[in-house]
């Protein structure tokens, strides 16, 4: 049983009739526990050593099947309907190794209302849902089971308002409670096992326990719904990389469309309907928000909404240059079930040699044979399948401008190497640092044009000093050593190269792959490789996992 | 909220006062303000679960509400000697509702039990008297533990209060024969002889290049004893385990990398590290290069003709280890599958051994360890084979 499932849902309510608890799912009434139970006077060997564990203040363990056992309905709500005081926030007990989280909520002023109508009626002044968690369970989990406690409690505050929904229901469970109570000792049966036809309330209880998807109350636990196998999720995770999101990458549905609208609860927002109409992986957000007429931020937060709910997932658009490995997590044994799930969805093929396929890191152009047409499309539906099912990982390239080593002897007399390197790398962290490059790039082009202006009208005795002078405001930003070194290649004495080189400088530092790169300057592959080739002694490239996307390519 | 420094805030002792009812007799808190920390108003709200029902007593009980997080045993001893014929009381600490309270559970299940231990004996809750020495030994309690996270408090002659918080970490992962173990500290900055005997034959032999079977070999240990003890090791954080090095390998750089071009003392200690030793030391630009050099696809083997480490004064070695140590590189394992539908009786016979390893369960390492050849040998073996596949991840 997973860690994050709640051990049992519980519905006390506190008022003239006292502290009662109203329902519990799942009830305990199995017939062999209770022969067990009886049983254990008997033997003599297990008394002693339940007396001994008491004695020694040890716990035994109030779990057992993974349901509350040993917690009488009494103490439960004596414990679970709270003092008023408590009411409105959230509140935690933890009882050995249970953990109740809950919001327990105060209806007493909606009801003095409903007195007046009846007052035979007895009062009920608080109400608590409850749910009883594992007690190591995750501070996230936690946290998401109190806000789903909180959920439920509005609304049900808010039926009650309306139409007295709370009341009627308590009603009905109370009566039945009663009418078990009355009947005589030897057919007992749980009064929850009766109430469950009886009570909208209870039936909907119970979905909650096993779905985590309520009918009046959308709530979604992320941990359960990413099958996540490492659960050391920090609870922002979700929200850091929800903010990683950038116009440029695509979102890829995790389910099929058709599936996926029948989810969507009737009263969605068209315009998400629309979004999933027109997603597909090789459709940047941009692109995306444009062909349904939205503006980028709803796209952004209408693909994060999909992204929590575990319905999709970020990736970089499907691309012939896009080049894919396996991912660390991939589960590569034969006894997989995506095996054969794989097989079933493209007979003839075997998942263990795609995957084998995908091992050296080709782009995704060169995968494909050229000579049957048809297996480019198949090829492609293979991808988003191994993208959906994560067992791919994408690699970027980043690049690094370094500065030669004759310029770094230069810039300081201490022959220490890593003391200059400490140096020139020390001013390039801080120009790195800024990603907006909005401001940087006005004043670069403006100095660019003047001096683009001069350069016509100038013999070749003073186009060296202009060129330095055009380098100084050009590549300002760089440590002397990085400045001589770019001069230094001959590429630079190419204007338009140099130019170039130096727009693109501050993406030199390892933090954008070149896909971004060719985002932001609106730059085509090739010029970009064909620059990088002009200027690649000073500069090293590197190719790893986007750091940003990371998560959605393991946990998401 | 004062954030999570998981301190203790306060610590109260309150009991069942015969006539008063539930009361906080004694407490002592942090904090210089006046008044009580816990105030009459808040215990009324809270002390159902302080001085609780039978049905709850001998629970670790921990509220969490209204920004405290109270932790306490709740202790009921029945003799007809009292006044209601039961002894209540309960030991609480107070935490912030942030705080991590799981390291101070056992502490407070094991103090519970001391006080039940003393009250047995001679009455010590009971008297007056010897109760009244109480606040001066949660005093002593809230300071020490907050201190030092430990104590001991002598009550009596017969009786000290030994407490330690115990910080729990995340289970290691399991030690296999082919693993490298490798020191996170300074080799000589603990005792060797306050460690289990075992342990300190193995010791001398980790060095960040043999292989756990070599060293259990060497150091004349069961291998599963020094598994264990490499697993308590890594637990501790004394070791961290890397791939064993092969010149087959494949190492890829991780989104880390970047923490080496920006982090200074980062990139001192590599090319200290990393330098041959006896010469000069290598250029920052020089190493970085070679990290970037790292593909998948290119083997150490590759690596090493195409870049040629040794030319610019950089142990390959201690290149690839600290890259792996940091995390700057991982390392990417190959897998040999046997594809399903290999006709039966086709492969030869000396794979047959094989066959079940050929699952997708297990690397090459894990494949040349339990089978004691060498990757050279499995290599020729797989690679005679059409319908075995490679797999790196």
């Amino acid at each position: 049983m997973s860690k994050c499932s709640p051990i049992a849902v519980i519905l006390v309510s506190s008022g003239s009739r006292g502290e009662r608890l109203l329902f519990r799912y799942p009830y305990e009434f199995d017939e062999n526990k209770e022969v067990t139970q009886l049983n254990l006077p008997h033997n003599p060997y297990a008394l002693i050593e339940e007396d001994e564990e008491s004695k020694d203040g040890r716990a035994c363990s109030t779990i057992s099947q993974g349901q509350l056992a040993g917690y009488s309905d009494e103490i439960l709500a004596h414990i679970l309907a709270t003092k008023t005081e408590l009411c409105g926030r959230k509140f935690e007990l933890k009882v050995d190794d249970i953990r109740f989280v809950c919001h327990p909520t105060i209806i007493q002023d909606v009801n003095s209302k409903l007195k007046k109508r009846s007052k035979e009626a007895p009062t009920m002044i608080l109400f608590n849902v409850v749910f009883a968690l594992q007690g190591d369970v995750f501070q996230s989990v936690v946290h998401c089971y109190h806000d789903l406690s909180k959920r439920l409690s509005i609304a049900l505050k808010h039926e009650e308002r309306r139409c007295g929904f709370l009341s009627s229901q308590a009603q009905i469970m109370l009566s039945v409670h009663d009418e078990v109570a009355a009947l005589p000792e030897d057919c007992l049966d749980s009064p929850f096992r009766l109430m469950l036809p009886k009570s909208k309330l209870c039936r909907d209880l119970k979905d909650a326990y096993e779905n985590n998807n309520w009918i009046q109350v959308s709530f979604c636990l992320p941990h359960k719904v990413h099958n996540v196998e490492q659960m050391r999720i920090d609870p922002d995770v979700i929200e850091k990389s929800l903010a990683a999101i950038r116009p440029y990458h695509a979102m890829l549905l995790l389910e099929e469309e058709n599936e996926l609208l029948e989810f969507l609860p009737l009263d969605c927002s068209p315009s998400l309907i629309r979004l999933i109409k027109l997603t597909t992986p090789l459709k940047s957000l941009q692109l995306l928000s444009q062909d349904c007429d939205l503006a980028l931020s709803q796209v952004f937060q209408l693909v994060g909404h999909l992204v929590y709910w575990g319905k999709a997932t970020i990736i970089f658009p499907l691309c012939e240059a896009n080049v894919y490995v396996l991912s660390p997590n991939c589960d590569l044994r034969m006894t997989s079930p995506l095996v054969e799930e794989f097989t079933d969805k493209f007979p003839g093929q075997s998942l263990t040699a795609v995957l084998s396929n995908f091992s050296l890191p080709l782009p995704f152009g060169e995968h494909r044979n050229p000579l049957f047409e048809q297996q480019q499309l198949d090829q492609v539906r293979i991808v988003m399948w191994l993208l959906q099912n994560r067992l791919l990982i994408q690699m970027h390239t980043y690049v690094f401008l370094v500065a030669l080593d004759i310029y770094l002897d230069q810039e300081v007399t201490s022959l220490r190497p890593h003391r200059l390197s400490e140096r020139s790398f020390g001013s390039c962290g801080s120009t790195a640092e800024s990603p907006g490059f909005g401001s940087d790039d006005v004043t670069v082009s403006q100095s660019l044009e003047s001096c683009s202006l001069k350069s016509t009208d100038v013999g070749s005795d003073e186009d060296i000093q202009l060129k330095k002078g055009l380098s100084d405001n050009l590549l300002s930003e760089l440590s002397e050593a990085e400045q001589a070194s770019v001069l230094s290649i001959p590429a630079a004495s190419n204007e338009e190269d140099l130019k170039l080189f130096a727009r693109l400088c501050p993406y030199f530092r390892g933090k954008h792959h070149l896909e971004e790169i060719m985002y932001y300057e609106n730059l085509r592959r090739s010029q970009l490789l064909t620059l990088l080739d002009k200027f690649r002694d000073v500069l090293i490239t590197c190719s790893h996992q986007d750091a940003a996307t990371i998560t959605y390519q393991e946990f998401l | 909220m004062a954030g999570k420094d998981n301190k203790i805030k306060c610590i109260f002792f309150s009991e069942f006062h015969p006539v008063a009812g539930p009361k906080i007799t004694y407490q002592v808190k942090t904090d210089s303000e006046p008044g009580d920390y816990i105030s009459k108003e808040m215990f009324d709200i809270f002390h159902v679960y302080i001085i609780t029902k039978p049905q709850l007593q001998n629970k670790l009980i921990t509220v969490n509400a209204l920004g405290h997080k109270i932790m306490g045993c709740s202790v009921g001893i029945e003799n007809a000697k009292y006044s209601r014929n039961a002894l209540l009381f309960n030991l609480c600490f107070v935490f912030d509702s942030l705080s991590n309270t799981t390291p101070y559970e056992p502490v407070v299940k094991k103090l519970a039990s001391y006080l039940i231990a003393m009250e047995l004996e001679n009455g010590f809750i009971s008297n007056e008297d010897s109760k009244s020495a109480l606040p001066d030994i949660l005093s002593k309690l809230l300071v020490q533990m907050n201190t030092y996270g430990k104590c001991s408090i002598q009550v009596n002659e017969s009786n000290t209060i030994h407490l330690k918080t115990v910080s729990t970490a995340i289970d290691p992962p399991a030690v296999l024969g082919h693993h490298v173990p490798m020191f996170l500290v300074d080799k000589h900055s603990f005792n060797i002889s306050q460690w289990d005997l075992t342990t300190q034959q193995l010791l001398p032999y980790i060095d960040g290049f043999n292989h756990v079977q070599l060293i259990a070999a060497e150091a004349d240990v069961d291998l599963h004893l020094a598994r264990m003890c490499m697993q308590n090791l890594l637990y501790l954080g004394i070791i961290t385990l890397v791939p064993i090095f092969q010149f087959s390998n494949v190492y890829i750089p991780t989104p880390d990398i970047n923490k080496l071009m920006n982090d200074t003392t980062l990139k001192h200690q590599c090319i200290r590290y990393v330098a041959k030793p006896g010469h000069e030391i290598p250029r920052f630009s020089e190493v970085f290069k070679l990290y970037c050099g790292l593909a998948p696809g290119i083997t150490v083997k590759d690596f090493c003709a195409r870049h040629n480490p040794h030319s610019l004064n950089v142990d390959h070695r201690k290149l690839i280890q600290f890259g792996v140590m940091k995390g700057l590189i991982r390392r990417l394992q190959k897998y040999p599958i046997r594809l399903p539908s290999t006709p039966s009786g086709y492969h030869s016979d000396n794979l047959k051994s094989l066959n079940k390893l050929l699952q997708g369960y297990n690397n090459y390492d894990e494949i040349c360890c339990k089978e004691g050849m060498s990757h050279q040998e499995l290599e020729e073996k797989i690679e005679n084979d059409p319908h075995i596949v490679i797999c790196w991840k």
